[in-house]
C-alpha cells in the first residue's frame, strides 16, 4: 500500500533528519512509528503527504510515486491527524469535519450526511455539538473531532501525528481504547507517530523502532520485546518490558507451555487473551480456556512458569 | 456677515456648510483607507510568503509614516497638484503602514497548527489563504485599517491646505480669524467622526470572532459607501480657479467683501498661504489672495490687482508693545520707534523674498538691512531685564522680531528673546495679553477686524482711511487689553488679489474690478 525507498532527508539545523530508510505498510495494517523525539518519525510521515520533500529516495501509494501527482490531491486521499488537532477554530465542528468533502466537491446533503453520521459514531451526537466551535470541546472532544475530520472524505490512508499526545493520561487511555474499537478504521491503513511506547505496543500492528534518522528494528510486538535486533531496541523496551510481555503475549502463544492443573475454573477465558488481562483475571478465581480443542485450567504459577518456559525456548531459537 | 452669538447659531447658519464638509471628510478618509487596503493587504500577503521582502517593504511604509503630514502634502503638490487629488495620495500613504503590517502580523499569528492542518487536508495556497489564513487573521487586519482610519480623520484636517476640503476648512479659518465657534465646528464634528468610525470598526471586529468570512465581505461594501461621500461639487463653470486661505474665506474684507461689494463669483478653493503662491505659478490655480508685501509675490512673478473700490483694509504693521512693560522700562518704546518710517512696501517685500524665496537666515536679512539704514549698533550685553519678542508664522514676523531684538540690545541695557512661529493671530495675541510675551508687531487691519472686532458701521466709516484705523486700534487695545501700539513701520501689508503678470497682461485684467467683469463674459 504504501512503500518508503531509500529516502533522505537533512535540515540545516541538524535535527529530525532521516537517513536511507525504507519500509513498506500492507495494506489494513497499522504502522507505528515509535522513537524519542528528533528521530526523525515525524518528519517521514510529513514526507509522505508531501508535507516534506525527501532530499533522496521516493515514495510509492499503490505503486504509484507520489511526486508524479499534485500535492493537494494526494493529501486530500490521506487523512492527517495532528497532535493539537489543528481544528480551525472559525468553523464550527460541523464545518470543520465537512472540510475535504468539500476540497473535493462532493454536493452538499452528502457531506452533511457523512459528517454527522461519523459524529455518531465519535460519540459527539450531533444535535448538541454541530454548531459548536472547536473552542467549547474538551481536549477528547477535540481530538475526536480531529479524526472525524480526517476520516471524513473516507480515505483508504491515515497518517497520525502523536494523535493523543496533547491529552492528559486519562483520557488518553479512554480515546485509545475507543480508536481501537472504531470501525472505520479496520479497513484502513494507518501510519501512526509516537514517543509512548505502551501506545506503539496497543495500537500497532507492527511497530518501527527509530533512531537518529533510521530504523533500528521493525516488527511486530513480541518480535522486539523477545528478538530485539540491537542494544538500543532492547534498551528502548526496558522500563516496561514485563509489562509490555504480559500485554503482548496471548495464551495461545504460550499454550505448549502450560502445565494442567485440573482444578475446575470459576472464568473462562479466549485463547487470545494476553497474559496480562488473564493475571487480573486470576486474582478474582481459577481460569480456564480453550485452544484447538483442548481445555486448561491455569492458576498464577502456571502461568508465570509458561512464560518462562516460552522465553527460554524463544532465547535459544530465535522462535517459539 | 456678523459673528454668530453663540456655537450652536454657528452651527445653524453654517449647517449647509458644514454638513458638506462632513461628508468630504468621511471620503477623504474613507478613499484612501480604501486605496490603502487594496493595495496594502495584497502586500501583507505577499511579504508574509516571501519574507525577504518584508524589512523593505515595512521600512519604506514606515519611514513614509515619519514624513510630517503638511510635508507630505506639500511633496505631492509639484506631482499632482493641488485639490483632492494629492490629499488621497498623501493620506493613501499614511494609511499604508498600519494596513500593510497587522495583514503581515496577522497572517504570521496564525497558529501553525492550523496551516499545517489545512495544507495536509489538502488545501491550495489559495484556498488556506482565503479559507484559513485571512479568516484567522482577520482581527488584526481590522485593528489596522481601524487605526488607518483614525489617522486618516486626523490627518484629513490638513487636506484643507491643498484645496481638498474637509473640517480642516472650518478649523484652520477659526484659528485665522480667531474664531472659536468656526474653530470648533470643524474639531468637534471630526473628533466625532473618529469617535465613530473607531467605534463602527470595533463593533466590526467583534461581529467578526463568529462571523469573520462575511467581515470579508461587509468591509469592501462599507468601505466603498463611505468612500462615494467624496464627490467634489464643481458646479462652477468659469475657467478662472481662485485660492483663497481659510482666514481670506472668512473675512468680510476677503471673499466675502469680494462678493458683495464687486460681484465677483469665482470657482473657489480653500489653500493653504504656504502653498498658494506656488499653486498660482504653476497655474493650478489662476486668483490667489496673497498679501501685498509676501516676497513669493516678486519670486513667482504675479501681479497684485488693484482694490478699487476699496475693500481690504489698510494693513499697516507696528509693534504693539504691553503697557506695563512700556512703563517699566521707558527707555524700550523710543528705541523700536526708530524702524519707523524706514521700511515701504518695495524695501518689505525685496526682504522677504530674501527670507521665503532665497532662503537667506531672517536674522542676516534684519541685520543687513539695519547696517544700511544706518541703525545697527552691536549688542550691548545689558542685564536690566527681558524682552520677550512674539511673531506669526509669516515671513514678515520673522524679520520684523529679528530686527527689534537688534534694536532693543543696541540701544538699552535689556536683553530680547524671539518667539517666532506662533502661529496666527489668535495663539500670539493671547500670548501677548496671557504674559507670555512682551510685545510682536501687528498690523492695525487685523487689529480692527480680527481683535477688536469693531462694529460694521465704525469699520465702513474708518476703513478708507489708514490713520483713522489706527488711532481706532490704538485707542481700543490700551483701553481694552492694556496693550499699546507704537509707531507704523510704512509698509502695507494688506490682502490683495493677484495673478500670474502673463495671464493677467493677456486677459487685460488690472484690478479687481476687470476681473469681475471678465469672469462675469466668461
Amino acid at each position: 500500500m504504501i512503500k518508503v525507498s531509500h529516502v533522505s532527508k537533512s535540515f540545516s539545523h541538524g535535527k529530525n533528519a532521516v537517513n536511507d530508510l525504507s519500509f513498506e505498510v500492507q495494506p489494513g495494517e497499522t504502522l507505528v512509528l515509535l522513537g524519542t523525539s528528533g528521530c526523525g518519525k515525524t518528519t517521514t510521515l510529513r514526507m509522505i503527504n508531501r508535507l516534506l520533500i525527501p532530499d533522496q529516495g521516493e515514495i510509492f501509494i499503490q505503486g504509484k510515486a507520489i511526486s508524479s501527482e499534485t500535492p493537494e490531491t494526494l493529501r486530500r486521499n490521506i487523512g492527517y491527524v495532528l497532535q493539537n488537532t489543528g481544528l480551525f477554530p472559525h468553523y464550527t465542528v460541523l464545518e470543520n469535519i465537512s472540510v475535504v468533502p468539500q476540497l473535493l466537491q462532493w454536493d452538499k446533503a452528502r457531506i452533511r450526511s457523512r459528517a454527522l453520521a461519523l459524529m455518531e459514531k465519535l460519540r459527539l451526537p450531533a444535535a448538541s455539538y454541530a454548531d459548536v466551535y472547536p473552542q467549547q470541546l474538551s481536549g477528547g472532544q477535540q481530538q475526536r473531532v480531529g479524526l472525524a475530520r480526517a476520516l471524513a472524505a473516507d480515505p483508504p490512508i491515515l497518517l497520525m501525528d502523536e494523535p493523543f499526545g496533547a491529552l492528559d493520561p486519562l483520557t488518553r487511555i479512554s480515546v485509545r481504547k475507543e480508536f481501537k474499537l472504531l470501525d472505520e478504521l479496520n479497513s484502513k491503513t494507518i501510519i501512526l507517530v509516537t514517543h509512548d511506547v505502551e501506545e506503539a505496543f496497543e495500537l500497532g500492528s507492527r511497530i518501527c523502532i527509530m533512531n537518529e534518522g533510521r530504523i533500528q528494528q521493525m516488527g511486530t510486538a513480541t518480535e522486539l520485546l523477545f528478538n530485539p535486533a540491537n542494544d538500543f531496541v532492547r534498551h528502548f523496551l526496558d522500563k516496561q518490558r514485563l509489562e509490555l510481555e504480559l500485554k503482548s503475549l496471548r495464551l495461545r502463544d504460550i499454550w505448549p507451555y502450560l502445565d494442567e492443573t485440573g482444578n475446575v475454573a470459576d472464568i473462562t477465558l479466549s485463547a487470545d487473551t494476553n497474559c496480562w488481562d488473564t493475571l487480573e483475571s486470576l486474582t478474582h478465581g481459577k481460569v480456564g480456556s480453550t485452544f484447538r480443542g483442548e481445555n486448561k485450567h491455569l492458576d498464577g504459577n502456571i502461568l508465570m512458569n509458561a512464560i518462562t518456559a516460552y522465553k527460554k525456548t524463544i532465547g535459544q531459537h530465535g522462535h517459539a | 456677515m456678523d459673528t454668530p452669538e453663540t456655537f450652536l447659531d454657528f452651527i445653524r447658519q453654517q449647517s449647509g456648510k458644514l454638513l458638506e464638509q462632513t461628508l468630504t471628510h468621511t471620503g477623504l478618509t474613507f478613499i484612501s483607507v480604501l486605496i490603502a487596503v487594496c493595495i496594502g493587504v495584497p502586500a501583507g500577503i505577499l511579504i508574509s510568503r516571501r519574507k525577504k521582502l518584508a524589512g523593505p517593504v515595512l521600512g519604506i511604509t514606515g519611514i513614509l509614516q515619519t514624513i510630517p503630514s503638511i510635508a507630505l502634502l506639500g511633496f505631492m503638490i509639484p506631482l499632482l497638484g493641488i485639490g483632492p487629488k494629492p490629499a488621497i495620495v498623501a493620506l493613501f500613504l499614511y494609511a499604508l503602514l498600519p494596513v500593510v503590517r497587522n495583514t503581515y502580523t496577522g497572517i504570521l499569528g496564525v497558529d501553525p497548527n492550523i496551516t499545517e492542518a489545512a495544507t495536509g487536508m489538502g488545501m491550495s495556497p489559495r484556498q488556506l489563504l482565503l479559507k484559513v489564513q485571512l479568516p484567522l487573521a482577520m482581527p488584526v487586519i481590522l485593528a489596522g485599517i481601524r487605526t488607518a482610519t483614525v489617522i486618516n480623520v486626523g490627518v484629513a484636517t490638513l487636506a484643507a491646505y491643498i484645496a481638498a476640503g474637509g473640517l480642516g476648512e472650518f478649523i484652520f479659518g477659526g484659528i485665522a480669524l480667531n474664531n472659536t465657534h468656526m474653530m470648533l465646528a470643524g474639531a468637534i464634528p471630526a473628533a466625532l467622526l473618529a469617535i465613530l468610525f473607531d467605534w463602527g470598526l470595533s463593533r466590526l471586529q467583534r461581529l467578526n470572532m463568529r462571523k469573520a468570512r462575511k467581515t470579508v465581505l461587509v468591509l469592501p461594501a462599507v468601505l466603498l459607501l463611505l468612500s462615494s461621500f467624496y464627490l467634489l461639487p464643481d458646479t462652477y463653470s468659469t475657467r478662472i480657479k481662485a485660492g483663497f486661505t481659510p482666514e481670506f474665506m472668512g473675512r468680510k474684507d476677503g471673499a466675502i467683501g469680494l462678493r458683495n461689494v464687486y460681484g465677483l463669483h469665482l470657482r473657489t478653493l480653500v489653500i493653504s498661504d504656504m502653498i498658494m503662491y506656488k499653486a498660482a505659478y504653476g497655474k493650478k490655480l489662476d486668483v490667489i489672495s496673497g498679501s501685498s508685501t509676501d516676497g513669493r509675490v516678486k519670486a513667482f512673478d504675479l501681479m497684485v490687482l488693484k482694490d478699487d473700490k476699496h475693500i481690504f483694509p489698510p494693513y499697516y504693521a507696528a509693534p504693539v508693545v504691553r503697557q506695563a512693560v512700556l512703563e517699566k522700562y521707558p527707555e524700550l518704546a523710543p528705541a523700536l520707534d526708530q524702524l519707523s518710517g524706514t521700511i515701504n512696501d518695495s524695501i518689505m517685500t525685496e526682504l522677504n523674498y530674501r527670507v521665503d524665496y532665497l532662503k537667506q537666515n531672517p536674522q542676516q536679512v534684519a541685520k543687513d538691512f539695519l547696517v544700511s539704514a544706518r541703525l545697527w549698533k552691536p549688542a550691548r550685553n545689558g542685564t536690566k531685564g527681558t524682552i520677550r519678542i512674539g511673531a506669526k508664522i509669516f515671513g514678515d514676523g520673522y524679520i520684523l522680531a529679528n530686527m527689534y531684538k537688534m534694536l532693543i540690545e543696541g540701544y538699552t541695557d535689556l536683553n530680547a528673546t524671539t518667539k517666532t512661529g506662533l502661529g496666527g493671530t489668535k495663539i500670539v495675541f493671547d500670548a501677548l495679553v496671557n504674559d507670555q510675551i512682551d510685545m510682536y508687531p501687528e498690523y492695525t487691519g487685523t487689529g480692527l477686524l480680527v481683535i477688536l472686532q469693531a462694529p460694521q458701521q465704525t469699520i465702513d466709516s474708518i476703513i478708507g482711511d489708514s490713520k483713522k484705523v489706527y488711532d481706532y486700534v490704538k485707542k481700543g487695545f490700551a483701553e481694552q487689553y492694556q496693550v499699546r501700539w507704537l509707531q507704523p513701520i510704512g509698509f502695507n501689508n494688506t490682502y490683495a488679489l493677484m495673478m500670474r503678470r502673463e495671464q493677467a497682461s493677456r486677459l487685460h485684467i488690472n484690478s479687481i474690478s476687470d476681473l469681475a467683469k471678465y469672469v462675469h463674459h466668461h
